[in-house]
């Protein structure tokens, strides 16, 4: 077959016209819904998924090189630290990889960035939601397509707060369900005494203030290390809050649920969505820990894997034919960020990390990944837009698919009258908001 | 199923069809008919061209389980094909009986045939000889090659991941097919049956169709918001023309004389008109339904008709004075596709 190879630069090292790209992740764990609770809010959960969402990322889209006479392939490394990361990526580097995806945690998603720097090469985040990244830590050659910790607490407010979800149904009128509920209004909120959750509420308490107004924190505690859950829900039953928000490691999230459940306190219940959090595993723990508390739970990820329109539905089948696992929304931004560089490579016909970082600095860089919009990274802090899911918790099966349903998407990608940018940075920080300055 | 068999007929709009008022049955003798896919409600209507009136109406299979999307006609004019999938995306056994493809002879009305052609079949195009037809499969990254005479598949093609639309060239020699996940058109050997080559278009391309004189195709990239302009003797891209990103870009009819591409725009409810010369936008018709993805030009090129998936109606553009003369309301549920025949 004659294919069409576009004339594409190299990444120096590299076999000729081969893209090859690394991936490095914590050594994946457990990753069924079967598996112990204990293990479930651990971040090698998360690694699981997405290193499945990146194999399946390199499937497709080396299918698609071969099309046009090129190939892809994914170089992977698994890493337990910060600095495991940076010498997995320096051996790899080596290779001639035209882009490094990883980090699940932030020291290691800083780590990955600081040496993707140093040695000009692009790092895209699949998993590190931290606004720092964004902001204090930003770097010119790290691109984020997990989202940020401002968008999943934005998204958490429009619902919690507005009261709006949105369903893309091509059988409604306007092509859009539009999902209400009763806005709540008074937010309880269980912290835990680390940076990170204490950033991230702050960012809520600002979210509440400057944006979803009419909600309001009524309570605010600070758990530490060795504080005991219990102690927190006295508290919680003496001011019934409409919402308990646990800014808590899955893990921890997990042990609430428990405690939660056995105090058979009524008030609805939610968490932040770090990654492990979004998966079948945690889901499946969360449903068999605390049926009662958990049931019906809006949990908001990345990608629902029962999403039915715009492709969602092939996107999931394949995905599921290849792995038997659902897609979670750690294997969606691995699997896109994935994609997003092949398209990447193809639109700037340039492998090399400066051509390439600067095609997706332009407007015109627009990606398609089953959202139902062309997604692009911002200019400011190369965060890349995109809508979140909510997903509702259903009950415990052993059908991993089923423990939870697609409920909501946010914002409202059908929005009539504006650009796809308009609509996506409803979500997360804006330009006169970010603190990050290129070094 | 075996109780749609005996519905898989046409039905002329009348009392069977409440709150359609008004259309006569179809005269299928009559002049010029365009024909429209209804997603959900898993039937076609048939309309006049002379009157724009909703003349009849063809039921393919239940709604909310037999989709109708892709429709063609034969080249002699006589029978149009509907490309049907199921609602469940083939995720169970009865769904799976809904994907096929429809023929329908269009002097009597009447569904006469149906063909297997892979699975989720979304879109066709027949070659001129009228002898082959060519298929995408959505969910198996590959395009079926039908022949007609038989029924039978007697070819399969890989393509790109979620192949959809499907055009041949004039002189019969090519098919191009999209893929919106690899972002790639697939050219066909219609005398081999074999793909040539592959080339990389715009994000998500949807719908490709070929100049009269078949020295360009034009393909739009739903996510992209762009038209790639391709030349066939070279096989590949030669210019992309931005539509916006707000435009989502679908379905694509080039004018008789090849002056003019339209574009219908699902997000933006308009058509873009390019002209084939400077490929610049000439005019952006506005006011019209809510997401049109299907457009096709009258072989006098005098009309253009939309099938807007979201008000479930079609609307009729004057060529000439590129504005919206009639809204053809109450069509059906998710209009999907038109077609006009000769």
């Amino acid at each position: 077959m004659l294919a069409a190879a576009p004339a594409v630069r190299q990444a120096a090292g590299a076999p000729p016209n081969t893209l090859r790209i690394a991936y490095v992740a914590p050594t994946p764990g457990p990753a069924r819904a079967s598996a112990g609770a204990e293990r479930a809010g651990d971040v090698r959960v998360a690694a699981y998924s997405g290193l499945l969402g990146a194999r399946q990322g390199a499937a497709e889209t080396g299918y698609s090189a071969r099309l046009v006479g090129r190939r892809l392939e994914l170089l992977e490394a698994a890493a337990a630290t910060p600095d495991e990361a940076a010498a997995a990526a320096g051996r790899l580097a080596g290779r001639g990889v035209a882009a490094l995806l990883g980090g699940f945690d932030s020291a290691t998603a800083v780590a990955l960035s600081r040496f993707a720097r140093a040695h000009r090469l692009l790092f895209i985040n699949v998993g590190a939601t931290d606004d720092r990244l964004r902001n204090e830590e930003c770097d010119r050659y790290s691109f984020h397509v997990e989202a940020s910790d401002a968008m999943y607490l934005d998204a958490l407010a429009d619902w919690f707060i507005r009261g709006l979800a949105f369903l893309i149904d091509e059988n409604a009128p306007q092509g859009i369900q539009v999902i209400r509920r009763n806005p709540a209004r008074t937010w309880f909120l269980v912290t835990e005494d680390t940076p990170v959750e204490r950033a991230r509420r702050d960012r809520l308490r600002a979210a509440l203030e400057l944006r979803h107004w009419g909600g309001r924190v009524v309570a605010d505690v600070l758990v530490g290390r060795n504080t005991d859950i219990p102690d927190v829900l006295p508290a919680i039953r003496r001011i019934h809050p409409d919402l308990v928000f646990l800014l808590l490691s899955p893990g921890r999230q997990l042990a609430f649920y428990r405690r939660y459940e056995e105090a058979r306190l009524p008030v609805e219940t939610t968490g932040f969505p770090d990654p492990a959090a979004q998966t079948r595993a945690f889901f499946g723990a969360l449903l068999r820990t605390a049926p009662a508390a958990s049931r019906g739970g809006i949990r908001i990820v990345a990608w629902e894997p029962t999403f039915a329109a715009v492709g969602g539905p092939q996107l999931a089948q394949r995905f599921y034919r290849r792995w038997g696992h659902p897609m979670d929304g750690p294997a969606w931004t691995s699997w896109a960020a994935v994609k997003i560089v092949w398209d990447a490579v193809t639109g700037a016909q340039t492998a090399d990390a400066d051509g390439l970082l600067r095609y997706l600095e332009t407007p015109s860089a627009v990606f398609e990944a089953y959202q139902g919009i062309g997604m692009g990274f911002r200019p400011w802090d190369h965060q890349l837009r995109h809508p979140v899911m909510a997903s509702r918790l259903r009950a415990w099966s052993s059908d991993e698919t089923a423990l939870a349903e697609m409920y909501g998407q946010f914002p409202n990608v059908l929005a009539p009258g504006r650009e796809p940018d308009q609509v996506l940075d409803q979500l997360g920080d804006t330009a006169v908001m970010s603190r990050c300055r290129w070094h | 199923m075996r109780r749609w068999l005996g519905i898989l007929l046409a039905v002329p709009v009348c009392a069977s069809f409440a709150g359609l008022a008004g259309p006569a049955p179809a005269d299928v003798a009559a002049g010029p008919r365009a024909f429209v896919s209804n997603e959900f409600s898993g039937d076609i209507a048939v309309i006049d061209v002379a009157t724009d009136r909703i003349v009849g109406r063809v039921l393919v299979g239940p709604a909310g389980t037999a989709r109708p999307r892709g429709l063609v006609l034969s080249p002699d004019g006589k029978t149009l094909f509907a490309a049907v999938t199921d609602a469940s995306y083939g995720q169970n056994e009865t769904g799976r009986r809904w994907q096929f493809i429809a023929a329908l002879d269009i002097a009597t009305s009447r569904i006469t045939a149906r063909y297997v052609c892979g699975s989720d079949p979304e879109r066709m195009a027949v070659t001129p000889d009228g002898r082959r037809l060519y298929c995408s499969n959505e969910d198996a990254s590959g395009a079926s090659v039908l022949d007609v005479a038989t029924g039978k598949v007697v070819a399969t093609v890989p393509t790109g991941i979620e192949p959809e639309g499907v055009a041949v060239s004039p002189d019969g020699r090519w098919v191009y097919v999209t893929a919106e996940t690899s972002n790639t058109i697939t050219v066909i050997n219609t005398r081999t049956n074999r793909a040539v080559k592959n080339f990389v278009v715009g994000a998500r391309p949807r719908i490709v169709a070929f100049a009269p004189d078949g020295r360009r195709a034009y393909s739009t990239a739903e996510t992209g918001g762009t038209l790639s302009v391709i030349d066939p003797a070279r096989q590949r891209p030669v210019r992309t023309v931005a539509l916006g990103t707000d435009s989502k870009p679908v379905g694509v009819a080039v004018a008789p004389d090849g002056r003019t591409v339209y574009v219908a725009g699902g997000r933006c409810n308009c058509v873009l008109a390019v002209d084939a010369a400077s490929f610049k936008i000439s005019t952006v018709v506005q006011r019209m339904g809510r997401r049109p993805w299907g457009v096709a030009v009258t072989a006098d090129g005098k009309k253009i008709y939309t099938a807007n998936g979201r008000s479930d109606d079609v609307t009729v553009i004057d060529a000439a004075s590129l504005r919206v003369i009639r809204t053809i309301a109450s069509v059906g549920r998710g209009p999907h596709t038109v077609v006009v025949a000769r």
